[in-house]
């Protein structure tokens, strides 16, 4: 698969896993948990393994790796706290320390490790073709749409906002190079998103709160 | 930095940090119901599989071996986090679905596959000497893992596992099969002994 592709793969599989609680499958696994909660046990290896294949296929030095790695793992284990957390939360409440774990803990190691990979992958993809076609557009909006409802549902508003910031101005800086733009595109538009939401309502009320997760 | 003494750091590590339980109280109250071993345990993937995959790096292994111990670091991290967070939440709470199911049945199952895939590919990719140091080395890393497999209510298949790898480690002619022997058949025979002696895998923290 082409470096292009694999990058395709790895934010359609970002897109995808980060929306599994739309999925209306309930309390139906063993256990008291969710289908989704096992299926959520993949997404690190779909999301990380097309960006660490990436990597690889650009022959990128030790540096870059050890910081992609590092990353990587802030993002496995962030993901990891806030599934169980989150799981229990479902079926028992969110008193502590659930709550903790799952949105304080768990989300913010998670959302900065994903920062971390995509800005490695991101490097390493400067002198690359990446096409800036319409579907890769489509898939930059989703990704920033993605983020946006991420950080409001993840409630980490502040550091999320602040960690797309970064990336949408390292797009601009790097926007000679279609990976740049795309960069620019996902998380500029997920910035307008946030904001957007914040001037609506007034705050950051969390969606699944107001019933619309 | 050798690869050796990569392996021998992530070895240290590895025996530390997958004790931390048994720490009294789990050194205290950290706030937010949580203990100061809670947050401390934070930091074992990043000790444990950073070291392992520098010794990788050191080694400079082949691509399959970095397949391998990449598939194995994602398993142990992500299993040691389900573990860590529903740990703690039953700490407070109590072990009432799910959190049994995410610590213990699911946490330590992916979080132990992915410790002995990163052993897998340690020992693909070096070649140790046995001196005293690895030799304890080894056997310390027998007792973490029977410890953990009986704590952890992994025992049969950690049993297997170890028997695999011992059993690979005695087909290899040199220092680092011999070391997988020492400590993969020493924890398959700990094991062992104490599935007789008790007649099944109770944990040892529910013996009367």
């Amino acid at each position: 698969m082409s470096v292009a592709g694999l990058v395709a793969v790895g934010a359609v599989a970002m897109v995808l896993t980060h929306w599994l609680r739309l999925l209306p499958l309930g309390f139906q696994a063993p256990g008291a948990v969710r289908f989704e909660d096992f299926v959520d046990l993949l997404t690190p290896y779909v999301v990380l393994g097309p960006a660490l294949a990436v990597l690889a296929r650009r022959r990128v030095g030790r540096r870059s790796w050890a910081v992609a790695l590092l990353g990587s793992v802030a993002f496995v284990q962030g993901h990891g706290l806030h599934l169980s957390a989150n799981s229990i939360s479902y079926a028992g409440g969110e008193a502590p320390p659930a709550y903790l774990w799952d949105e304080v803990v768990g989300h913010h190691l998670w959302f900065v490790g994903l920062t971390v990979v995509v800005v490695v992958v991101a490097q390493a993809l400067r002198t690359s073709p990446v096409p800036v076609r319409p579907p890769a557009c489509v898939l930059a909006g989703l990704v920033g749409l993605t983020w946006a409802a991420n950080v409001v549902e993840g409630g980490i508003v502040p550091v999320g906002a602040a960690l797309a910031a970064g990336l949408a101005v390292y797009g601009w800086r790097t926007r000679r190079s279609g990976a740049g733009r795309l960069l620019g595109l996902a998380f500029g538009l997920s910035l307008v998103l946030v904001a957007a939401y914040g001037v609506l309502l007034g705050g950051y009320p969390q969606p699944s709160d107001l019933g619309w997760l | 930095m050798t690869a050796a003494r990569w392996t021998a750091l992530c070895a240290v590590a590895y025996n530390l940090l997958h004790h931390l339980g048994a720490l009294p109280n789990g050194l205290g109250d950290a706030g937010g119901g949580t203990r100061v071993v809670d947050w401390l345990d934070l930091l074992t993937p990043y000790l444990v599989v950073g070291t392992a995959l520098a010794a990788l790096a050191a080694a400079e292994t082949d691509r399959r071996g970095w397949r391998t111990a990449l598939v194995g670091a994602g398993l142990y991290v992500s299993g040691h986090g389900v573990h860590l967070a529903a740990n703690s939440i039953g700490n407070v709470r109590g072990s009432a679905a799910p959190v049994h199911l995410w610590d213990e049945v699911v946490g330590h199952r992916v979080w132990y596959a992915g410790a002995a895939l990163l052993v897998v590919a340690l020992a693909r990719a070096l070649v140790l000497r046995v001196t005293p140091a690895t030799l304890a080395l080894a056997l310390a890393t027998a007792g973490t893992w029977t410890t953990n497999a009986l704590e952890g209510t992994t025992a049969v298949g950690s049993l297997a596992v170890a028997v695999l790898l011992a059993g690979w480690g005695a087909r290899r002619a040199d220092g680092t099969g011999r070391l997988l022997v020492v400590a993969f058949g020493t924890a398959s025979l700990c094991l062992a002994a104490y599935g007789v002696w008790h007649g099944g895998f109770p944990a040892p923290s529910e013996l009367p």
